[in-house]
């Protein structure tokens, strides 16, 4: 009974990504039949993405986009959780309350906003922009993730540190660091796929193709007459850019799973 | 040579909770003084204050004759050992030992040097290249004694060191402690809840309550000589009984006890003028000195008996109060059985309306 609804649940959940699959590997001009089982491996539509689009340079952008993302994020997350998890400072619970709040703007409401931010510091059109805007929805959750998280280290852990001589930077790098390594995996993971999926952001703040990120190049992928449909390689690309996620997800699962229930029951 | 000394410290929490109102105490140099007190009394923010991890609101704290009040815990010369060891999860026995040295810069082979010298002492060689996880309670507390060892501490603290260990493992490690404690050139402050530990590590005594010294002295001290009625019950198990009671007559400094329960009068020597005739008073007498003897001063009445083996304890009551004694083996009591008790009159306090205990002690 629950074997039967475990593959209901993974059916429903998969059949879009293997209907992706099986598109993308359709002759453009089958594209409408509807067929479960590929009857020709056509590749021709993962090849012509990379010809008609910089598409090999779209993804080394995302690439580069994301890690940095998930690089500052992960920094300044830290340094941010480690203040608010163990500084008693006034207006900390005020802080934190505002942090979170950041987060529940619709991105719409701070596009514009962004755009002059981002235009004035000579970002326009570069995966630094993209980078520093991202900061506005990854941060949030990873500094109240890891603020959680450090909350439940013992205390008086940090205080042996301290008697044997620990200054703050070492206590944070040499004993709280090392402890996260889950948390850190789980977080990083979140803030690189929210980066690598991004799409509104990424558009706007990118004008030429050169310059574009996977999703924003995705999306302007048409086809090469008005008259010929571009969905087999719009799904060929769509293809290509999930597997990098499905290979991290399945490289860190143990940690993501330990990262999430890390400190759910007492050792 | 390092007395640790609190000159009228108080300790404030976020400003408003006063756990420490103005202490003075004078913990002696390479003895062990023993903290003890009910929960909440504020022993363990007193070790943070020596340590510096909680910092002193007002007064002063000197170590061997220095001002530490504003020390950074590093350059205090202390090691603390915790209740819940907070030994470093992610790093070796011999790493976790050797984190302070590193710190402090020491080379590589004065830090092998002294982790394995410390090691040898506690009998963890063995274990230097495990992880804490793999190690049982009793030797996660070696090496949490083992790390503030390796310091080498001139002060060396210890929160409820044995607190998370079960009994036997309590009793090996109590031992432990007393030998390292003789082979240590070190002042320790020691906080337990454990009578025993209190009873036969201490030199030294402090029994607090709500952030008070309410007495300090050796354990035999305290256990003869408590001051009042709170150091007198907490001290001792099963703890002292007091008895509701008045004064018949007063000579001098002579009071006669009487009252409810009491099959005659029985007299105590007080501290002059601590009574009139017809005050009321509390009698404390610990359960060890009660023995069943007929003519004696005391009617108990049986309610429950516990045969423990070698000594047996039979709970009742006299007058009004509630009784224990204390005795050798006896044959079973019915319970509502009245008995006769006799007071050992050198073992006899007296306590006055403000539960002081006036009894005088010289002739003891
Ligand atoms: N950081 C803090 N902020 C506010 N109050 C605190 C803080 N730490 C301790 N207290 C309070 O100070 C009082 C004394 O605490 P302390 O830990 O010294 O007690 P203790 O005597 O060690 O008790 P126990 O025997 O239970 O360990 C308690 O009432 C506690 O609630
Ligand atoms: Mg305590």
């Amino acid at each position: 009974m629950l074997w039967l609804f475990v593959i209901v649940v993974s059916a429903f959940s998969l059949f879009p990504f293997y209907w992706a699959i099986v598109s993308s590997l359709k002759d453009p001009s089958t594209m409408f039949q509807v067929e479960y089982w590929p009857s020709a491996l056509e590749w021709s539509n993962y090849s012509s993405i990379f010809k008609e689009q910089p598409f090999g340079k779209n993804i080394w952008n995302s690439i580069l986009v994301a890690t940095s993302t998930v690089l500052l994020c992960l920094f300044v997350g830290v340094l941010a959780a480690y203040s608010l998890a163990r500084v008693e400072f006034r207006g900390r619970g005020l802080l934190l309350a505002l942090i979170l709040a950041v987060s529940m703007f619709p991105q719409v409401a701070v596009l514009s906003g962004m755009f002059e931010l981002v235009k004035s510091m000579g970002l326009y059109n570069s995966w630094g922009g993209l980078t520093l805007s991202y900061m506005i929805f990854t941060l949030p959750f990873t500094i109240w993730l890891l603020t959680t998280f450090m909350r439940q280290l013992p205390r008086e852990l940090e205080q042996a540190a301290i008697v044997d001589g620990a200054s703050s930077w070492t206590v944070l790098y040499r004993v709280f660091l090392p402890l996260m390594g889950p948390s850190l995996v789980t977080t990083g993971l979140l803030s690189f796929i929210a980066a690598w999926n991004e799409f509104l952001f990424a558009l706007t703040f990118t004008l030429t193709a050169d310059a574009r990120t996977v999703p924003v190049a995705i999306g302007l992928i048409s086809g090469a007459s008005s008259f010929e449909s571009p969905w087999g390689r719009i799904m060929a690309a769509s293809v290509i850019v999930t597997v990098p996620l499905v290979v991290l997800v399945l490289i860190f699962q143990k940690s993501i799973v330990s990262g999430l229930t890390a400190g759910a029951v007492k050792e | 040579m390092s007395e640790v000394v609190f000159e009228n410290v108080t300790k404030i929490y976020s400003g408003k909770t006063t756990i420490i109102p103005k202490i003075n105490l004078r913990l002696p140099a390479n003895e062990l003084t023993v903290f003890v007190g009910p929960s909440g009394c504020g022993k363990s923010t007193l070790l943070k204050l020596i340590a510096g991890l909680e910092e002193t609101t007002d007064g002063k704290i000197t170590i061997g004759g220095r001002d530490v009040t504003y020390a950074p815990p590093a350059k205090r010369g202390i090691a603390m050992v915790f209740q819940s060891y907070a030994l470093y999860p992610h790093m070796t026995v011999f790493e976790n030992m050797a984190f302070a040295l590193q710190i402090a810069k020491s080379s590589k082979e004065e830090i092998r040097n002294r982790v394995s010298e410390v090691a040898r002492i506690l009998q963890l060689g063995p274990l230097l290249d495990r992880k804490p996880r793999q190690l049982s309670g009793g030797q996660r507390q070696r090496v949490a004694i083992g790390r503030a060892l390796v310091r080498n501490p001139d002060v060396f603290l210890l929160d409820e060191p044995l607190s998370n260990l079960d009994a036997a493992l309590r009793v090996d490690m109590r031992i432990e402690i007393a030998k390292i404690r003789q082979s240590l050139n070190a002042t320790m402050v020691y906080v337990t809840h454990d009578q025993v530990e209190a009873m036969t590590l201490a030199d030294n005594i402090v029994v607090l309550r709500a952030g008070v010294v309410e007495q300090m002295g050796p354990p035999l001290e305290i256990y003869h000589k408590p001051v009042n009625k709170f150091v007198a019950g907490f001290l001792g198990s099963p703890s002292m009984n007091f008895i509701e009671a008045k004064i018949e007559s007063v000579q001098g400094d002579i009071v006669q006890i009487g009252g409810e329960g009491f099959a005659k009068t029985l007299a105590a020597k007080v501290k002059p003028g601590a009574f009139k005739s017809g005050d009321r008073a509390l009698l404390g007498i610990r359960p060890e000195h009660l023995s069943i003897e007929s003519d004696g001063e005391l009617q108990f009445v049986t309610s429950l008996q516990e045969q423990l083996g070698d000594h047996a304890l039979i709970y009742g009551s006299v007058g009004a109060s509630k009784c224990t004694i204390k005795t050798s083996p006896t044959r079973a009591f019915k319970a509502g059985e009245s008995l006769s008790l006799k007071v050992q009159a050198d073992e006899v306090h007296v306590f006055d309306a403000s539960e002081k205990n006036v009894v005088v002690f010289e002739a003891r």
